[in-house]
């Protein structure tokens, strides 16, 4: 992978460790060169990644949604490398989600069985909303909200995923407070962990610890956490019989 | 010591309870801000409140004044009230008050924070009206103004925060919300520990959450000591002339 913001390659072994310390039993690794370079390349670089580790690391891929062969590579994803589903980044990307062109390959990817994760929270190709548009038009499409509406749409997150059962809301990069207005807000089988960890330069995954840390804050019963943490991803990750 | 540079006090907060929190991270004392609709339109209600816990606790906390620049020669009075009642900075946040950072409404607030001598604490990272260089051009209107950067433009306009504090030395960032090997040692790296303050932004995150991040940086003593401490004592005793 490319050496992006100064990020050094981590290997799957020495991430696995780091899970290993924090009792992570597995994790959603998703794509980042693909965002913005080749992203044929990343998912099958991304893919062999997590080979080293297929029982504990479950690979995400990408593409491009106004590529005329973006249809081919969800394919290649799903068929050939096995992969598990599917992370987009509009803003990052340069689409939004109301594009005619998002309705095949959601189609494609609703058929399959397979969740999209979106980053949402930010104007103008991100919103919550304009994700729930997706969701709206295709009910069995898991559609996940990456980020809550992160701290000013997290209004806007709730009241997406009250309107659709078939959101989720990955609790990433969300500081406690919003952490927990999602809870007492949204149904908690919407509702999924995550760390946003960068897979940095350094020995230890700090961050994933430190958002662990704050996961474990909310002091959660028991039921919540299974739910949160288990039952919920579970679902999530369930494909589709083929 | 430690001093926390911004806390919301929301209305229902257990005084003690926080006093106790503190306590308990070692932050001996911290500035308080009015919250929500006090923000936004009950200034002078919100002012009152703040300066009523102060006065019960003058050793543990300093107050926030708040006042919407929309008020006009009102917003002027309210500042000037609350200063002479011993407020110590002015919180402003363009997205909840409703104005644009570089909308000249704002200037004669700013300019009675420079007549009474105290700072601006302004919220940054909300489109479209509260960014960091938006505040970069205020604060280069007003250079002998000092300004606290809110978030430091968490969460997507994070990177405009650094080319904002490049350029002016009158613009503190706020720590809150920032990880110690990621976003606070990139701030640290780029404009080093003058222009960092210790912030906690609780309750949106917890005290002990964001002493712990800065106790995590790989710094020196001395630096870690301005973070927590120095640059904002600089502030409360300055006030607006650097």
């Amino acid at each position: 992978m490319r050496n992006v913001w100064g990020i050094e390659h981590f290997e799957a072994g020495a991430y696995v460790d780091v899970m290993d310390e924090l009792g992570i039993d597995q994790s959603v690794i998703l794509p980042l060169d693909g965002l913005f370079f080749d992203a044929g390349t990343c998912n099958t670089e991304l893919a062999k990644w997590c080979a080293a580790a297929p029982e504990r690391l479950i690979p995400f891929f990408t593409f491009e949604p106004r590529d005329p062969h973006a249809l081919k590579e969800i394919d290649r994803c799903i068929n050939e490398l096995g992969m598990r589903g599917v992370k987009l980044h509009p803003w990052l990307q340069g689409f939004r989600p109301t594009e005619d062109v998002m309705l095949p390959l959601c189609e494609k990817l609703a058929s399959a069985g397979l969740p999209i994760l979106f980053h949402d929270g930010t104007t103008p190709y991100s919103t919550p909303l304009q994700i729930g548009e997706l969701a709206r038009i295709f009910p069995t499409l898991k559609v996940v909200l990456g980020h809550g509406g992160l701290y000013d749409m997290a209004d806007e997150a709730i009241a997406t995923a009250q309107e659709f059962p078939n959101i989720w809301i990955s609790m990433t990069s969300l500081p406690t407070w919003y952490m927990q207005k999602l809870i007492d807000n949204v149904s908690i089988d919407q509702l999924l962990f995550g760390s946003d960890g960068g897979l940095g330069n350094l020995d230890k995954q700090s961050y994933v610890g430190l958002r662990w840390q704050m996961f474990n804050s909310l002091n959660l019963d028991m039921e919540l956490q299974k739910k949160i943490l288990e039952i919920n991803p579970e679902r999530l990750l369930k494909s589709l019989p083929a | 010591m430690i001093i926390d540079g911004h806390i919301t006090l929301l209305p229902h907060t257990d005084i003690g309870k926080l006093m106790a929190e503190m306590d308990e991270t070692g932050v001996k004392r911290a500035i308080l801000s009015p919250a929500d609709d006090e923000i936004a339109v009950n200034n002078s209600e919100g002012n009152d409140r703040i300066l009523k816990v102060v006065a019960a606790h003058p050793d543990r906390f300093y107050a926030y004044a708040t006042s919407n620049p929309w008020f006009g020669k009102k917003a002027r009075e309210t500042l000037k009230v609350a200063v002479n009642s011993g407020a110590v900075g002015l919180k402003i946040n363009s997205s909840l008050q409703g104005f644009s950072l570089l909308d000249p409404i704002v200037n004669p607030l700013v300019e009675a924070v420079a007549e009474a001598g105290i700072f601006i604490y302004a919220h940054t990272g909300t489109p479209v009206n509260a960014l960091p260089l938006q505040l970069r051009v205020l604060a280069r209107r007003y250079p002998h103004v000092n300004f606290i950067m809110g978030r430091s433009g968490r969460t997507d306009f994070r990177t405009d925060a650094i080319p904002a504090l490049k350029a002016q030395k009158n613009i503190f960032a706020d720590t809150s919300h920032d990880y110690p090997h990621t976003g606070l040692a990139n701030t640290f790296s780029s404009v080093g520990a003058a222009q960092m303050i210790f912030c906690s932004d609780s309750p949106y995150e917890t005290q002990k959450f964001g002493v712990e991040c800065v106790r995590a940086m790989v710094i020196s003593k001395d630096d870690r000591d301005a973070i927590f401490r120095r640059n904002l004592v600089g502030l409360l005793v300055g006030g607006g002339q650097l």
